[in-house]
């Protein structure tokens, strides 16, 4: 079968029923774990000493082990090989980054970036209709679809400025006054593209708190120089 | 519970995204995550379309768990039975010709 890496290596000193049970049980692993074992080399002469590399990946069973499990699994599994001696190099699971991407996690970036459905239909070429459900949680995303809204956020986020001119200056911060007493959602939404438009002032790129951005917040972003205004 | 054909269609995508393996359960195709994991020996060698076809027969009739794994370069489907218990696991195994079970929330395998 060959699930285990460079098993040939223990075709001339064990037999053939004791590396297919053992081959057996590693396709098992691999199923039900997404568990893999590699044979990196011999070291005896005798085959009687393997170095083995045991790795996980991601499985929808989401049971994933530890550095300490992954040894032992691996032990477990070569004892069918009588007197082998193995060293074990495991390599645990760690989740991508892009992981993180759920429908809330949408939803709150969208809200975050002023994003709209519409928007990313615009600048991905996918219609709404396959978009929609990704978002309200009815259709599950697949590995490929997270990590492209996680890096579409992530470049979103990425836009806008950080120096601006005194008199830009002035009038985001009279903006932002502005849009500190607004309470009507369809009025600061307005704003925010305004500030984004005009100014390529991103809030979202400073700010990741649902709470409303203020000019305390923007005066805080100068004092730390995070924004820097040019004469 | 989805359609037939929408179960078809999603358990491919599964299978694409999932090359190594997976199990689920067929009423809403969630992950099989705890429990001893019994092959059925009625849905060995199901590869292609053909064999999802027949082990969703199988699965929607038994287990209601479908899944399968990729070789070389043809997908093999099958209904496996889950238990919670260790004994039943072990008889089923037994009457269904299987070399070992897998207990799937600690990885580990028990020949037989």
């Amino acid at each position: 079968m060959g699930t285990i890496k460079n098993i040939g290596i223990l075709d001339l000193v064990y037999s053939e029923a004791d590396i297919a049970k053992l081959e057996a049980g590693a396709a098992l692993h691999l199923r039900h774990s997404n568990i893999s074992f590699k044979i990196l080399r011999n070291d005896a002469p005798d085959g009687s000493t393997l170095s083995i590399r045991v790795e996980q990946g991601k499985h929808l069973s989401e049971n994933y082990a530890d550095k300490e499990r992954l040894i032992k699994i691996t032990k477990d599994l070569f004892s069918i090989l009588k007197g082998l001696t193995v060293h074990v190099h495991p390599v645990p699971y760690i989740p991508p980054v892009v992981d993180v991407v759920t429908p809330k996690w949408l939803s709150d970036k969208m809200l975050l970036t002023g994003t709209r459905i519409k928007d990313i239909e615009a600048n991905t070429g996918i219609e709404k209709t396959n978009i929609s459900p990704w978002i309200n949680g009815k259709k599950p995303m697949s590995q490929i679809v997270k990590a492209m809204f996680y890096y579409y956020f992530a470049f979103e986020q990425q836009k806008g400025r950080t120096t601006f001119t005194e008199g830009e200056f002035n009038n985001i911060r009279y903006i932002i006054s502005d849009l500190e007493i607004q309470n009507d959602e369809r009025l600061k939404k307005m704003i925010r593209e305004q500030l984004r438009n005009d100014y390529g002032f991103y809030i979202s790129k400073f700010s990741s708190a649902k709470k409303g951005f203020t000019v305390i917040d923007l005066l805080k972003l100068v004092d730390e120089n995070v924004i820097t205004i040019i004469g | 519970m989805p359609s037939n054909m929408n179960i078809i269609e999603r358990l491919k995508q599964l299978a694409d995204e999932n090359p190594n393996g997976f199990t689920v359960y067929t009423a809403n195709l969630e992950p099989v995550k705890s429990g001893w994991v019994v092959a059925n020996k009625e849905t060995q060698n199901c590869f292609g379309d053909q064999g999802l076809i027949k082990a969703l027969g199988v699965a929607l009739n038994s287990s209601k768990t479908i899944g399968g794994w990729k070789e070389k370069e043809l997908f093999y489907w099958d209904s496996v039975m889950i238990f919670f218990d260790e004994d039943e696991a072990t008889k089923a195994g037994i009457e269904n010709e299987q070399i070992a079970i897998y207990h799937i929330e600690t990885n580990y395998l028990k020949f037989l």
